[in-house]
């Protein structure tokens, strides 16, 4: 079990490495001058040229590439962004506690709802509820989350004014303890503030999730028919077990496995997810912040900020191989 | 099947209502709005002082990420007015554009173009108590000149600023230079507390440039309480500003002083990147100003909700497309001159547009003396295949390249077509900024770029500089990289002229050169620009300043809660 988790550490760290490297050297190729967004449309040319040799853009790519790796392996430092004109990792400890809590947030609603849904549709199969949930599962993988966003605005602020549109919370924030607002006001028992933090919450983790939620639906919806029908199921059924508890203690525990893989993945992929998201719902986080870096050629805050989604997503995806012998004690980790 | 049973009946009843809910938003009635879509910038407020109560909420669809005002360039500058204070300003007075005092009473020119003399407002201090004198306007502009950091202009015409006595200061120039009064309107000449600089000045940063990132500290009538870039930033008016004890007189010398009718005690910027959002909360008075709405949506809006209306106010823009005249087939004038009457003007401001600009067709602003309107280009289908088939086109597919915006993108597409209708093949793209600028327009390879542009002073130097052959990529923004040696030297002439009767000829002379080369086709102009605002929002002088671009100056507003939707 040791050797096995050292082993897998070692191949997340090589990973990363390999990703950083990749990254790097792609930002690099691709057309944009980066002096040129922090510098303004009216700069000089002499104001350009302060600006590349303050950043090191005018040494070789090559070059650039060592003293990055350097200061990154030996400082942690992931240089400085050109748009935010700070330190990358500053701005990234900054701004994640919002996509942490905005990713949380929609993974455990996605979880629960689709769990549910998959089992609904799978006890139910072929009839008209499965038809019924099957259709608006399909639809959540379907809508693109951009215009899903502007949706739910429309409708549950625009229309019914049940919830903001965006930000995170109305003007000033709570203490800053751990940044995430929802944890923070509950910490300093300011509740008020911890409701304004969740409403604020609601659409765009909804936004954020129905698209997880629906492929969770679906393959808990296949895993459970796998199993449904098994020798095991019947023969609980036929000493006398409850549907419930043949469903909830063997079924689902023995089509837990795939589901798992997936909310580990798609736990993964709401990092990513987030750069739409946050940039529709004006959410301050890691996923805007890639945004904007993408829009100013801002290399440091790409490599930084896929640095962090590569290791959230090799990080929740090694928790979920040491959790598959908790599932299921056949499967060892070696 | 207990919990099953359970589960399914909750989901279904979850769905059920969130069905109705969506189904009942979805049908609901429109508010039914006026359709009269005029401005309420002259609407009559009360004149009494008012007391600082109300909070003024913003969007912008832009994220500023710094605040030093001897760096500032952008969206950022409409933060920074309030914050901070210049020698002089400009703005529209009797529908004139003029440079009007704020903290300089008064000034002289010296009759060679060499120096400015300033007379410094008295009483006026910075919130510690240090005195914004002759030493402080001295050292803020020397702070500007040398800083040479992120967005700041380059000041290298400006020789340095004598202290004459306590409130009396001379800025020299290094050669006759007539545009320097003009250019001290601009944002970076704001006036900084000398005792913060010192104070946060490192041996690295020895302009405190790092710790103006963070703070304000200036003479205006707010400061910035919450910064957070991309976020909320909160502006909260001082207790006390000099504003508050101006005269009658100082107001007639600069309207835009007036703050007695101003009752914004916090003023929230909030960056929102869609324009459909901001509509959204504009409309259920979340915002009372939404900015950069595009045209064709806040008509829509204007025409849905009776509570969304427009601001005018004088703006100095243009839209123009740079023909690279040093590269074939465009260093052919006859080309040129057929690309620029092949354009359909008014369309393309009426339908491509929205009807938010107007057409142009000569080089010159309006609002900038002196325009030449004679040999202006308009739309000539038929001239234009004459001058096409003097020219020594041949088909070539002639690469045409802007920003990725939607402004840019409807015009861009109304232009290509006009020009296809003549038979000129055109292939256009929008690209960000930076590949824009390091692809296209500094390697040359575009044969026509699109820009919006705004002159950084009011004077016709800022727009003639566009036409000199010093200007050319990487040095400026000649980007069609002209040349003709009479503009040059006409140009220089006119810089180094003081007096503005002896510097009109000159200029005319200029743009009829200009005209008749057509180095660049000039789509339209901006002379006042619609923002969306609450109806609850009023002002008694124009509420959008030039020169700071197209921004609503929240502490000349007057905002009545009581008609918030």
């Amino acid at each position: 079990m040791l050797v096995y988790i050292i082993k897998r550490f070692l191949f997340l760290i090589l990973t990363l490495l390999g990703i950083i490297t990749l990254v790097f050297f792609v930002s690099r190729v691709i057309p944009g001058d980066p002096a040129i967004v922090i510098a303004g449309p009216k700069a000089t040319l002499e104001q350009i040229e302060i600006i590349r040799h303050e950043y090191g853009f005018d040494r070789p790519v090559l070059v650039q590439y060592a003293i990055y790796m350097k200061n990154l392996l030996l400082h942690g430092d992931l240089g400085l962004s050109v748009y935010a004109r700070r330190p990358v990792s500053i701005e990234i400890i900054e701004r994640f506690p919002a996509t942490l809590e905005l990713v949380v947030v929609s993974m455990v609603f996605a979880i629960i709802f689709g769990i549910i849904l998959g089992i609904i549709t799978a006890v139910w199969r072929n009839q008209v509820l499965d038809y019924i949930l099957r259709s608006v599962t399909i639809g959540g993988i379907s809508l693109p989350a951009f215009w899903l966003g502007i949706l739910v605005q429309l409708i549950f602020f625009y229309k019914l004014g049940i919830f903001p549109s965006t930000g995170r919370i109305t003007a000033v924030p709570p203490p800053h303890i751990t940044g995430l607002y929802l944890i923070d006001s509950l910490i300093v028992g300011n509740f008020q503030k911890f409701t304004d933090a969740l409403v604020h919450l609601i659409l765009p983790a909804f936004t954020l999730s129905l698209g997880f939620l629906a492929q969770i639906a679906r393959i808990t919806r296949s895993s459970m028919l796998e199993v449904l029908h098994e020798q095991y199921a019947i023969t609980a059924r036929s000493l006398g077990f409850s549907e419930n508890v043949v469903i909830f203690k063997y079924v689902l525990r023995n089509a837990l496995i795939p589901i798992i893989t997936a909310i580990g993945m798609y736990t993964g992929l709401a990092l990513g997810g987030s750069v739409v998201i946050e940039s529709v719902f004006a959410w301050r986080g890691i996923g805007e912040f890639m945004y904007q870096g993408v829009i100013n050629s801002d290399f440091n805050a790409i490599v930084g900020v896929t640095l962090v989604f590569a290791a959230g997503y090799l990080i929740i995806n090694f928790i979920i191989d040491l959790l598959y012998p908790v599932v299921n004690p056949r499967i060892k980790l070696e | 099947m207990k919990v099953l049973k359970f589960l399914t009946v909750s989901m279904l009843i979850l769905s059920l209502a969130l069905g109705s809910v969506i189904l009942c938003s979805c049908t609901s009635q429109q508010t039914v709005a006026p359709t009269s879509t005029e401005s309420t910038e002259t609407t009559t407020v009360p004149t009494e002082k008012a007391k600082y109560t109300e909070t003024f909420t913003w969007a912008h669809d832009f994220e500023f990420t710094q605040i030093d005002p001897a760096t500032c360039n952008s969206s950022e500058m409409q933060i920074l007015m309030a914050c901070y204070d210049r020698l002089v300003e400009y703005g529209y007075v009797n529908n004139e554009l003029k440079i009007l005092p704020v903290l300089a009473e008064s000034w002289e020119v010296a009759n060679d173009a060499t120096s400015i003399t300033f007379h410094i407002r008295k009483g006026v201090s910075f919130d510690d108590g240090t005195p914004c004198d002759a030493q402080a306007v001295a050292f803020s502009l020397k702070r500007a000149k040398e800083i040479k950091k992120g967005q700041a202009l380059p000041y290298d015409w400006m020789k340095d600023v004598e202290v004459l006595d306590d409130y009396t200061v001379k800025v020299n120039c290094n050669y006759p230079y007539a545009p320097g009064l003009a250019a001290l309107t601009h944002m970076t000449a704001s006036i900084v507390n000398p005792t913060a600089v010192k104070k946060h000045a490192t041996t690295e940063d020895p302009w405190a440039y790092e710790w103006f990132q963070q703070h304000t500290d200036g003479t205006g009538c707010f400061n910035i309480t919450q910064l957070e870039p991309g976020g909320t930033t909160i502006l909260t008016r001082k207790d006390h500003n000099w504003r508050d004890d101006l005269t009658e007189k100082d107001f007639q010398a600069n309207p835009y002083l007036d703050i007695r009718n101003a009752n914004i005690k916090t003023a929230i910027h909030k960056t929102i990147k869609e324009a459909s959002t901001m509509l959204m909360q504009l409309e259920k008075g979340e915002l009372d100003h939404a900015k950069n709405v595009p045209a064709p949506m806040l008509k829509e809006a204007m025409a849905r909700n009776s509570k969304i209306t427009t601001v005018k106010g004088g703006v100095l823009r243009n839209r123009f497309v740079f023909c690279n005249t040093q590269k074939s087939p465009l260093d052919d004038v006859n080309l040129r001159k057929a690309l620029a009457y092949a354009v359909d003007y008014q369309g393309i401001c009426e339908k491509a547009l929205g009807g938010s600009e107007t057409p142009h067709g000569v080089p010159w602003l309006s609002a900038i003396w002196p325009q030449v309107t004679e040999g202006r280009y308009y739309y000539d289908p038929e001239k234009a295949k004459e001058y096409l088939a003097k020219s020594k086109y041949k088909g070539e597919k002639l690469i045409f390249r802007g920003f990725s915006s939607p402004d840019f993108e409807a015009s861009a597409a109304a232009l290509v077509a006009d020009w296809a209708a003549i038979g000129v093949n055109v292939e256009w793209a929008g690209v960000p900024w930076s590949i824009l600028y390091d692809e296209w327009i500094l390697k040359g390879k575009a044969d026509l770029v699109m820009f919006t542009g705004w002159p950084d002073y009011p004077d016709p130097d800022a727009v003639a500089i566009r036409y000199w052959s010093g200007y050319w990529p990487p040095n400026g923004w000649n980007v069609a990289r002209y040349k003709n040696e009479r503009v040059d030297e006409l140009f220089m002439k006119g810089r180094q002229t003081a007096n503005k009767e002896d510097r009109v000829p000159i200029y005319e002379e200029l743009q009829k050169i200009v005209i008749d080369d057509c180095p660049i086709i000039w789509v339209s102009e901006l002379t006042t620009n619609d923002q969306a605002i609450g109806t609850w929002i009023h002002a008694n002088v124009p509420l959008l300043v030039p020169g700071e671009s197209d921004f609503v100056h929240f502490e000349l507003i007057h905002k009545e809660s009581a008609e918030l939707p």
